[in-house]
């Protein structure tokens, strides 16, 4: 078959009463084409250009429309015109006959051709049935909405962060705005979502420019709540039909990246729209690696602390201890760098460095820690420790330090428990001599200078060891702002 | 107070720095050779009080070489030096040591440490003047940090070569003579912000007495009456 005539092809626009916007969806359509596939879709299913089940050949509910050896042949014509710009383009090309050229009338005459923008996030002053505030870093909003048509093209681009303690039990929604053409509504839903669930179908009306509007949709079954901490990345397969009973047509596949945390992060982490100190996703992808999995706050933090420990990206600094990612402020956005393989600060780090990346992930997922010191006038004396960053037994700066600094719960008191993310202590029963067994400091009480924890394991039962290893929580207790 | 180290002892040794003051000061390609300038970031160190740090890679090198300079601008000698303490007193050290040999003589108070048993230092804490200066080598590969630590200090406490002037690399700002009563501050420079957005690098050297912002202004305190030569230049750029 030698396709149709220019002419024909006016006869059935005109015969037909085609409008002019779904001449223009076909020749968008057509035009942006990334290969047949796209206008074809994949053989033996039904592909985006549905069969007319009124006219033509076939079994007129789900084949015999476009092929891809016609849909190649379509491709070539638009590469020898440079692009269609008109529907007579498509005269005398082999295959492509009227039947054809009516279930391209027929797909978009009627159809729901746009998801124009997601929003997982449409209460921003709730947490308990859609997604957290959060943006990307310290000088960069999240998207809004968070999927944008033409604009969110990866997972990354589209991403959405829920708390699994306030969203238990919950109906969860998202909020989605389609465009129509030809229609005053239809059923709509999405399948996929992973472990976020699936928006349910329901049925979405259109006004007279075909636009929805944002419509709500009750996310069904999802099931992150059971997996702890994590980012996932979803799909959504977009779908309409215009009458219950109608098969499914495709309109879009969109792409997310969902955080799930714990629960609401705390400080230096805030919900206050417009914060720079709102959840940044390039901290939860750290993060949510970390601790990935964890379901509840000790083992989160003892994986962040593992994590951050075991990170091989920074190491101690033997020469002074001293801070290099901020004392008034921690620069998270350099840590993150140092983190990702760049440079940020440099390689070394000391505790103040350490307490900060520890309490400051861990907040993200939900954690509640402190970053706090000990120590005394004159400083405390040392066990053998291993260093962040090494692999050998030593006692730093001829046997003392003049304060350290943990990730720490509660009131970061002796009662409390460190999460010490710096140093590995000997773990055994005797912390002063060799053989060593390296113990990372994970919720371990700080105790006192009687029972062995954190403190008899960090400094010797000496006068100028355990004794002047004071917790300091009046003075140093604190979350400190993010840069 | 930690007793491990003594700013009222500083302040006796300090003579040269209480007449030097720079604004704008940002180490450059020309102190660090063959190093590569990979990260530039102003870190809060307190209420007003900003470290601009730089990161440099040695170019050409196998295992990752960093070297780390700070620096820190405040409103005299004795608020750098203060900031100093402040620097000290976070680090886990108890006590950092005193830059010895060339070191001593680096900036108006010194402290340095090697890394490990090695020679040189691998870290250098100093002031000069109202600028507080921290150098270290914070790579996979220990880098002797001293060198670069007199380059600084020198380009700190200097003024600008005849040849820099020549080149109009640098230029001498007028008026550089006041007539001055003891202890009566003399204004040099109207408003330091606005000079400093200019973007240039300020350095102001007197002949005695000491430097210090007041709000807007840098003023001069004269040790003696008389009439006072006083250093004023401006640098383009970074060194």
């Amino acid at each position: 078959m030698a396709g149709l005539s220019s002419q024909a092809i006016l006869n059935i626009l005109a015969a037909e009463g085609t409008t002019a916007a779904t001449k223009s969806l076909i020749l968008d359509f057509l035009n942006a084409a990334s290969n047949a596939s796209a206008i074809a879709g994949v053989e033996h299913q039904e592909g985006p250009v549905v069969d007319d089940p009124g006219r033509g050949y076939g079994d007129q509910v789900a084949d015999y429309d476009i092929g891809v050896v016609v849909a190649q042949r379509i491709m070539a014509r638009r590469t020898s015109v440079g692009g269609f710009s008109d529907l007579t383009q498509l005269h005398n090309i082999r295959g492509f006959g009227e039947d054809k050229f009516r279930d391209l009338l027929y797909t978009f005459a009627s159809t729901v051709y746009e998801v124009s923008a997601i929003v997982f996030n449409y209460n921003t002053a709730a947490i308990t049935n859609d997604a957290l505030n959060l943006r990307k870093n310290a000088t960069t909003a999240a998207p809004s909405p968070a999927w944008q048509k033409g604009v969110s093209l990866t997972y990354k681009d589209s991403p959405a962060l829920y708390a699994i303690k306030e969203t238990q039990g919950k109906p969860l929604a998202i909020r989605v705005s389609f465009k129509a053409n030809g229609l005053s509504g239809a059923f709509i839903r999405a399948v996929g979502g992973g472990r976020l669930g699936a928006p349910k179908e329901r049925y979405i009306s259109f006004d007279s420019a075909g636009d929805s509007g944002y419509e709500t949709f009750e996310l069904e079954n999802p099931t992150f709540h059971a997996y702890g901490v994590n980012a996932y990345n979803i799909a959504f397969q977009w779908q309409f039909r215009v009458k219950a009973g109608d098969p499914w047509r495709g309109i879009l596949t969109t792409r997310h990246r969902i955080f799930v945390i714990l629960n609401a992060p705390t400080l230096p982490w805030e919900q206050t729209v417009g914060s720079a100190s709102l959840p940044w996703t390039d901290a939860l992808e750290i993060a949510c690696s970390w601790a990935a999995g964890k379901t509840d706050r000790v083992t989160a933090a003892t994986a962040i602390t593992a994590g951050y420990n075991g990170s091989g990206r920074v190491s101690y600094d033997t020469v002074m201890g001293a801070t290099f990612y901020g004392f008034a402020s921690y620069n998270l956005t350099q840590m993150i760098d140092r983190l990702n393989g760049g440079p940020g600060l440099g390689e070394k780090v000391n505790c103040t460095d350490s307490a900060d990346t520890v309490t400051t992930f861990a907040n993200l997922v939900g954690c509640d820690l402190w970053e706090s010191r000990m120590s005394s006038a004159g400083g405390f004396a040392l066990n053998p420790m291993i260093a962040i960053g090494y692999n050998v037994w030593a006692i730093p700066f001829a046997g003392s330090f003049s304060y350290h600094e943990v990730a720490w719960t509660g009131a970061c008191t002796e009662n409390d428990r460190v999460f010490d993310g710096c140093l590995k202590v000997d773990g055994d029963a005797d912390p002063t001599t060799p053989p060593h067994t390296a113990l990372l400091p994970t919720n371990m009480l700080f105790g006192d200078c009687a029972t062995m924890n954190y403190r008899l394991r960090l400094c010797p039962p000496t006068p100028t060891g355990c004794v002047k290893c004071v917790p300091q929580p009046a003075t140093t207790r604190k979350r400190r702002p993010i840069v | 107070m930690n007793e491990a180290y003594d700013t009222s002892e500083w302040a006796v040794e300090t003579t040269l720095g209480r007449r030097i003051f720079n604004a704008n000061f940002r180490p450059g390609a020309s102190l660090l050779r063959g190093w590569e300038l990979v990260n530039s970031v102003a870190v809060e160190q307190g209420p007003g009080v900003t470290e601009r740090v730089t990161i440099w890679r040695k170019s050409g090198a196998r295992r990752e070489t960093l070297i780390r300079v700070g620096v820190i601008e405040h409103d005299s000698w004795s608020a750098a030096q203060q900031g100093l303490y402040d620097a000290l007193i976070h680090c886990m050290r108890p006590d950092v040591p005193r830059g010895k040999g060339t070191l001593a003589r680096t900036g108006d108070v010194s402290f340095a440490a090697a890394a490990g048993k090695a020679k040189g230092a691998a870290s250098v804490f100093f002031s000069r003047g109202n600028v507080v200066v921290s150098l270290a080598s914070v790579g996979e590969a220990p880098v002797d940090v001293a060198a670069f630590a007199k380059k600084v200090d020198l380009a700190l406490r200097t003024p600008p070569k005849a040849t820099e002037l020549k080149r109009g690399l640098a230029e001498h700002r007028s008026p550089r003579s006041y007539d001055v009563k003891r202890r009566r501050p003399v204004t040099v420079i109207e408003s330091l912000p606005q000079v400093m957005a200019a973007g240039g690098w300020v350095k102001v050297i007197a002949p005695d007495g000491e430097l210090r912002r007041e709000d807007d202004h840098l003023v001069y305190v004269a040790e003696g009456a008389g009439r006072k030569r006083v250093g004023h230049y401006l640098y383009g750029g970074t060194r």
